[in-house]
């Protein structure tokens, strides 16, 4: 199997659902990243019930189905509703579009790094912010020289997390962003069809594909962990 | 320098509320744990939640709830040194020291962190990392940091409690210095007594949120003003009594009738501390009692004896005393029944 | 040894489990096992079948002695699939000969069960009120910007209209605006929703929506007719059973819901 494989490689088979997949997951990461890190710090700082309710609702994508999540973003963004309309109107298609398949998987990965990111935030010590506070610097600077380093090992796990659910998406994306070959066609919906059509060796070789890329982020992961810690070690060998 | 709070916070269940007043002396503040000393250097701070009333620092005012005035912690130009000194472990000694010196040019920056570090014999170690430094050494570069950015007040938080105790003697000889020349107000949070009074010049005594007195530290342990606050003080004999007048008081609960020098006018409890009880040759002295002892103790310096008073009822022991080692030897041969003496000047009369 | 933590946790166990070891378990029908309730029939049918043969089931059951049928849908291939693994099925009904020819080949068919029982056609259809599209060659303009049908390998209608796209040479023209859909449902709610501007269904699918409008009937000889062939699955336990059910759908009462819901029905 493996050599009419490479053979079928060489001899230039589509293999865009990788390229498709690597770039929606690469930047549905970067987007929640950001935006689950901020969400977490402004909740963070926030006492009360209200706060609690919005909570609820930040983790909303990560307990209903992946299917449902893609269906209440068609509702949302698709052309007969008001939103949809007004961005149909402006000449923007987000359904069946690239961006569709980020928005797809940012959404369903928010929850996921918002939350390692609120425990990543709250583990830092609150005397070294409140002694940061009293010396004088912003919300910002200490968000920036404090906060984020210290929380640093934290985030990044939740940002492999990110990537690997990202990578992994199915239904949410399927809905939303739809199977186009080449432009929305991303593993886990290359799987998917290929299953269907009863295509055991492509599902196969898109399985072993998604799983390589994951051990190899995961890999990556573990690599710069164990440097960090042996950056640690180093320093504190010199005492 | 003129530093006046009048605060109330709120903790959960937990009321502080207290008053304020120094001119640039160095403030202890005492009392147990619990009893809200962390929270009034935090309330002070800004970095309290739910704080009302007012703090007003050099005419400067940091918080005036009638005002709607509450400034943020960075503001305040307050140096905090936290009980666990919190200093940022991802930075370097000389960053952490440079940390609140954000809006200087950096060549200005460097030569003042460069001083302080000299001072505080820190030098050698700005390279360092925290975790690469003793507890003496941390507690120095908090220190530093917190008073390189010239504040108007410094918080000090049990400064000495996180250290080994044989290396207490030596930083609290540091820290008398560097308290010695700032110039502004210090408030020294401990639940030890003799820190305090070595290192402050005014007690605070602090007990559930409340302050109990507020006076030079002479004034506190000399003449407490409540059982509490002798007993915060350290004191630890203490008898329910009754004003028979003429400087006469009696002492119940140790059957006798004492004279007291301090002037009173209400009488409702007595108290000496154990290092005052002195040991007398002969009965029949002013304000000497028979007693035995029942049990003794030893410090590595000190021996405490339990003794039991003739006089007073019940078994067990009403009175503890301290002396030195060389006293001991001298008592401890001698034959029963021994007197105590309670000197006249020594005994705290008090109106609660 | 069996404190009382550990008993309650084993029966808890076995309680939870059990099911697994009953008829609706790991070991549903084993074989051999003669099954001595009220007759059943499992039928597995395409999901375009859905809504006419719950609706002849309703009449089904109102007739006395009638069998009990389970109906179970789902894309014919993948149906085709979970039958050549065992799954405990009476009665298969494809949305298309493939499925079952590949059935038939591999002996899984009842000999002599096989018929077709009804017929439907493919249409091009367009969120309603939309006017640019009122032939296939339309397809070609600009302003459709997607087409969805149901991806061809999987989806009998999706390959049926592959086939007529290719037979009348628009097929590489109008590769680039597919989206593929896993089922035919799919495809029309991306039509009705306006976010695809034509999608290819059955008849019977666009006349079930009052959400998109027929814009055109894909013409008949481009694409091989549409027909649901059914048959009884061999080694089926309950065969009579299936064969009475069979029987019944080419009834004059079946074949009128049929027609009623936009299929055809074949000669008798």
């Amino acid at each position: 199997m493996w050599f009419y494989d490479a053979r079928e490689i060489a001899h230039g088979m589509d293999l865009s659902p990788i390229r498709i997949s690597l770039e929606t997951s690469v930047a549905a990461t970067a987007v929640v990243t950001l935006a689950g890190t901020l969400a977490a710090r402004w909740r963070i700082r926030r006492r009360g019930v209200v706060y609690e309710l919005v909570d609820g609702f930040f983790l909303l994508p990560l307990v209903l189905p992946p299917t449902v999540v893609g269906f209440l973003l068609l509702l949302m963004f698709g052309r007969a509703s008001v939103l949809g309309g007004i961005l149909y109107s402006l000449g923007a298609r987000l359904v069946f579009s690239w961006p569709a398949t980020v928005v797809a998987a940012a959404v369903t990965t928010f929850p996921l790094m918002y939350m390692t990111a609120r425990a990543a935030l709250e583990q830092v010590d609150a005397p070294m912010v409140e002694a940061a506070r009293t010396l004088g610097a912003s919300e910002a600077r200490v968000f920036r020289e404090i906060l984020l380093p210290l929380a640093w090992p934290g985030l990044a796990a939740g940002m492999v997390l990110t990537f690997a659910r990202a990578l992994g998406d199915f239904g949410a994306t399927l809905i939303l962003a739809g199977n186009i070959p080449g432009k929305t066609q991303t593993l886990p919906i290359a799987i998917f069809f290929a299953v269907e059509a009863g295509d055991t060796r492509e599902a196969v070789r898109w399985s072993l594909v998604t799983v390589a890329i994951s051990l190899a982020a995961l890999g990556a992961l573990n690599l710069w962990t164990r440097h960090r810690k042996g950056l640690a070690m180093r320093v504190v060998e010199q005492e | 320098m003129e530093f006046q709070a009048e605060i109330e916070a709120q903790r959960g269940a937990f009321a502080l509320a207290l008053r304020l007043e120094t001119r640039g002396e160095r403030v202890g503040i005492l009392g147990e744990s619990g009893a809200g000393k962390t929270m009034t250097l935090r309330a002070i701070a800004g970095l309290e939640r739910s704080v009302r009333g007012r703090i007003v620092v050099n005419g400067r005012a940091l918080l005036d709830s009638s005002r709607g005035v509450a400034l943020p912690a960075r503001e305040r130009r307050v140096g905090l040194v936290f009980q666990s000194y919190a200093l940022f472990p991802h930075r370097t000694v000389a960053e952490n020291v440079a940390f609140g010196l954000e809006r200087m040019n950096s060549a200005e920056r460097e030569t003042l962190v460069r001083g302080f570090l000299g001072r505080m014999r820190l030098e050698d170690l700005a390279g360092r990392y925290p975790r690469q430094l003793s507890g003496g050494q941390q507690q120095r570069v908090a220190l530093a940091r917190a008073l390189v950015t010239d504040p108007e007040i410094l918080l000090l938080d049990e400064p000495l409690s996180a250290l080994d105790f044989h290396l207490r003697g030596l930083v609290e000889k540091d820290l008398l210095d560097t308290l010695a020349e700032f110039r502004g107000v210090a408030l020294y949070v401990s639940h030890s007594l003799e820190e305090v009074y070595r290192l402050c010049d005014v007690i605070l005594v602090l007990a559930r949120g409340r302050a109990l007195a507020f006076g030079p530290k002479e004034e506190i342990f000399l003449h407490p003003p409540s059982l509490e606050v002798a007993r915060l003080t350290g004191c630890k004999n203490f008898s329910r009594a009754r004003a028979l007048g003429e400087g006469v008081v009696e002492a119940l609960d140790w059957g006798a009738r004492l004279r007291v020098a301090q002037r009173h006018t209400e009488a409702r409890h007595l108290a000496i501390r154990a290092n005052h009880v002195t040991f007398a040759d002969a009965p029949g002295g002013e304000n000497v009692l028979p007693c035995s002892l029942v049990e003794s103790t030893e410090t590595p310096f000190r021996r405490t004896l339990y003794l039991r008073l003739d006089t007073a009822e019940g078994n067990g022991w009403h009175l503890q005393a301290e002396i030195l080692k060389d006293r001991w030897e001298e008592l401890k041969g001698r034959p029963a029944p021994w007197y105590v003496r309670l000197d006249p000047e020594r005994v705290f009369v008090m109106a609660e | 040894m069996w404190n009382h933590r550990a008993r309650l946790f084993v029966s808890l166990a076995l309680i939870v489990l059990s099911p697994m070891a009953g008829p609706r378990g790991l070991f549903p029908l084993r074989a051999g096992t003669p099954q001595v309730k009220h007759p059943q029939v499992t039928v597995a049918a395409a999901i375009s079948l859905k809504g006419v043969l719950e609706g002849i089931g309703n009449l089904y059951g109102r007739r006395k002695g009638s069998p009990e049928v389970t109906l179970i849908f789902g894309a014919s291939g993948i149906l085709e699939k979970q039958i050549e693994q065992g799954a405990p099925v009476d009665v298969f009904i494809s949305a298309a000969p493939a499925q079952m020819d590949a059935l038939e080949k591999a002996n899984l068919l009842l000999k002599g069960t096989r018929r077709d029982i009804a017929g439907n056609r493919l249409v091009l259809v367009t969120p309603r009120g939309a006017t640019a599209v009122h032939t296939l060659e339309d397809l070609k303009k600009p302003e459709v910007r997607t087409i969805a049908m149901g991806e061809p390998r999987s989806v009998p209608a999706g390959q049926y209209a592959a086939e007529a796209l290719r037979t009348l040479g628009l097929l590489d023209a109008l590769q680039p605006k597919f989206v593929y859909a896993q089922d035919v449902r799919a495809v029309l709610t991306y039509v009705a929703g306006g976010d695809a501007d034509a999608g290819f269904v059955y008849e019977t699918d666009a006349e079930s929506s009052d959400k998109v409008t027929i814009a055109a009937a894909v013409p008949a000889g481009s694409y091989t007719p549409v027909v649901y062939p059914a048959a009884v699955v061999h080694g089926s336990q309950n065969a009579a059973a299936a064969k009475h059910y069979l029987e019944y759908l080419s009834s004059v009462e079946a074949r009128a819901v049929f027609e009623k819901c936009g299929f055809t029905t074949p000669a008798r």
